[in-house]
């Protein structure tokens, strides 16, 4: 059977066990209790919740819906304005492809074995190995997944009243597929959607693409951007938000590496620290098809405005398991840290004249 | 490549109180060096600001040492004893004079040769008051085959400065540093530390832990190294945890393109993206 057979038939199978009638009726079998946010939020009082999650494979979508409502419930329990979900928040629903249950035992259980084994440990897992497969399988779950993910995340804001960020999932468009994730409004209104600027080796090799242009949301709270994960490895993301005024940065990670503090220190934290920025860092972890994934969910600030003077608002206790956390920003300290700060914020119009061409070469 | 760096605690920097003793305790250090077979050493940043200092004993400010700055008097002490030190030597940062402008500058001397000159290119809060001018480019020098850059202080908080050192090529960093106010681990992190990791060059720190006039600073010495290549998958190969005065590493740069190897930053730059920086395109 070609690829392109497989990948309509993924597509097919998908259609059918997320279809939007299923979701609907799922969805007001729920009773939510609905709440209303408050139209006019205070931007020196914005509270903010991160998920991170492990990944569970399910058999139904509505257990995943349960899985979500279960982290809003609790946002809004603790009176968040805005929920982010994580980096390719949709892994569980794989556990709909009939067989991948045993599959992905098996696959995670050699992948366990071999993490101790030193002269596999540089290896790649059997998935991870199997490009081609898994660009199939990615093609032919985007759209009904990207489908899915809308309705129940639009459904789910409006019924909360609470921003939601959907997580990352695959975006395909014109046969292109993209790592990309939305935001959604307290009335259940798409605000935008964002896909990732910078790849991981891995996803250049699965055939995802890269774009070339980050958009800011205006919230009545503040200004957000929703790079992804490997976006926060590069200032250049954190510069240009700035640049187009965003106060808040919302980045969904889900690290396909063992876990160490210092490894997650390369990423958000000290982007937020040069840029002025808030950042609110939400992570996937677990296993699936013997691939691993790890990252602690944060709410970081610049030094000045944290309690510990560590830039930390907010930090999960571990890089495993599910946990929600959340913190309290303000932008109008922001600001003020800005005029404060005593190491950043200074310019240099001559220094930065033609930096771009300069440095990358760029005519 | 060996590469040593320098931390005086507060105490021995309070005993040093003639420009002359200054000279005999780097002259100290370079020995102590040339025995290890260290190829390249940097000085705390404000070294030579101290040296400034204690050649205008009358004056009781920062503001009114850096008025008087000259730097020559110090580049040619070091100087001096870089024709006796077989050693590349970055001999701390100094305020340096240039018509009416004053700024924050460095160099590295071998052999009697001032062979790199850096001035810093952007500046703190308390620069910026006491009206010190901006360096506007940064310029490398190749030793060894190795290529070799120096970021002071304040530019190791912008990332623009080590990125366009990085894809210059440089192989490594050397970084006289002096900070102000409440001693901060988190702070040299997010300067330093995280540079070498956005940019896997290696990058030898040093620290001022001095005082200048009323001023008092701090910073630890560190030699820096991508993660993946370091012992405690830390990025510090070698840090003075202000109990070592003198710390040297072998610097390995084919381990260091393994590491790359293992995670190459630089080859995922999304050129077409960074063209939205309207800021670094003079507009």
């Amino acid at each position: 059977m070609s690829a392109v057979n497989i990948e309509a038939l993924i597509e097919k199978w998908f259609n059918k066990k997320i279809s939007l009638e299923i979701i609907e009726k799922y969805y007001q079998q729920l009773r939510i209790e609905g709440r209303r946010i408050s139209e006019d939020i205070d931007p020196e009082n914005i509270r903010v919740s991160c998920v991170q999650r492990q990944i569970h494979p399910v058999n139904s979508i509505e257990r995943y819906i349960d899985m979500l409502c279960g982290f809003v419930d609790q946002a809004v329990k603790d009176n968040s304005h805005l929920i982010i979900f994580p980096e390719y928040n949709f892994f569980d629903l794989f556990g709909l492809i009939p067989g991948l249950h045993c599959l992905n035992q098996i696959l995670n259980k050699r992948a366990v074995n071999a993490k101790d084994r030193e002269e596999e440990r540089e290896k790649e897992s059997d998935l991870k190995r199997n490009n081609n497969f898994l660009t199939t399988i990615l093609k032919g779950v985007a759209k009904p997944i990207e489908a899915g993910i809308k309705k129940i995340f639009s459904l789910l804001a409006k019924e909360y009243g609470i921003y939601i960020y959907t997580g990352s999932y695959i975006l395909k468009e014109k046969e292109v597929i993209y790592n990309a994730g939305s935001l959604f409004g307290p009335e259940g209104n798409l605000i935008g959607t964002q896909k990732k600027m910078h790849l991981t080796d891995f996803e250049v090799k699965i055939g995802i693409k890269r774009v070339s242009k980050m958009e800011v949301h205006s919230l009545p709270f503040g200004k957000v951007v929703c790079p992804i994960c490997m976006d926060a490895t590069y200032f250049e993301t954190f510069r240009i938000a700035r640049e187009i005024g965003a106060d808040i940065i919302i980045l969904p990670i889900a690290n396909l590496e063992e876990y160490s503090t210092w490894k997650a220190l390369r990423g958000i934290w000290p982007r937020v620290q040069e840029s002025y920025l808030y950042g609110l860092k939400s992570s996937l972890n677990g296993w699936i098809a013997g691939m691993h994934f790890s990252g602690k969910a944060g709410i970081f600030a610049p030094l000045l405005i944290t309690e510990g003077k560590d830039g930390i608002l907010s930090l999960s206790p571990s890089h495993e398991g599910n946990h929600l956390i959340t913190a309290d920003i303000n932008i109008k300290k922001l600001y003020e840290a800005r005029e404060k700060a005593e190491y950043q914020e200074d310019k240099n119009t001559e220094f930065e004249k033609n930096f771009i061409e300069k440095t990358y070469n760029i005519n | 490549m060996k590469a040593a760096s320098v931390e005086w605690k507060k105490n021995e920097w309070k005993r040093i109180n003639k420009p002359k003793a200054l000279v005999y305790k780097i002259k100290e250090y370079l020995e102590k060096a040339v025995k290890e077979k260290v190829d390249i050493i940097v000085f705390p940043g404000f070294t030579g600001c101290f040296y400034q200092q204690l050649s205008c004993p009358d004056n009781r400010s920062v503001g009114s040492i850096m008025n008087k700055a000259d730097s020559r008097e110090y580049i040619e002490q070091v100087k001096e004893l870089s024709r006796e030190y077989k050693i590349a030597i970055c001999p701390g940062s100094y305020w340096q004079k240039d018509k009416s402008n004053i700024y924050h500058g460095s160099c590295l001397i071998i052999n009697g040769e001032v062979q790199l000159k850096q001035r810093q290119i952007y500046l703190a809060r308390w620069e910026r008051e006491l009206g010190f001018s901006r360096g506007t480019k940064i310029e490398l020098k190749e030793i060894k085959d190795w290529k070799v850059a120096l970021i002071i202080s304040t530019d190791v908080f912008y990332p623009q400065v080590s990125r366009i050192a990085a894809l210059k090529g440089a192989d490594i960093v050397l970084s006289p540093v002096g900070f102000i106010g409440e001693k901060n681990r988190a702070l040299q992190i997010s300067g330093m530390w995280q540079e070498v990791q956005q940019n896997q060059f290696f990058a030898v720190e040093s620290g001022f832990n001095g005082f200048l006039e009323e001023q008092s600073f701090w910073g630890e010495s560190v030699i820096y190294a991508p993660l993946e290549m370091t012992e405690g998958r830390d990025g510090y190969l070698k840090r003075s945890s202000g109990q070592q005065s003198l710390i040297i590493t072998e610097l390995d740069n084919r381990k260091r393109r393994k590491a790359i190897a293992k995670f190459d930053v630089l080859s995922q730059l999304n050129r077409e993206f960074y063209q939205q920086m309207k800021m670094f395109r003079g507009r």
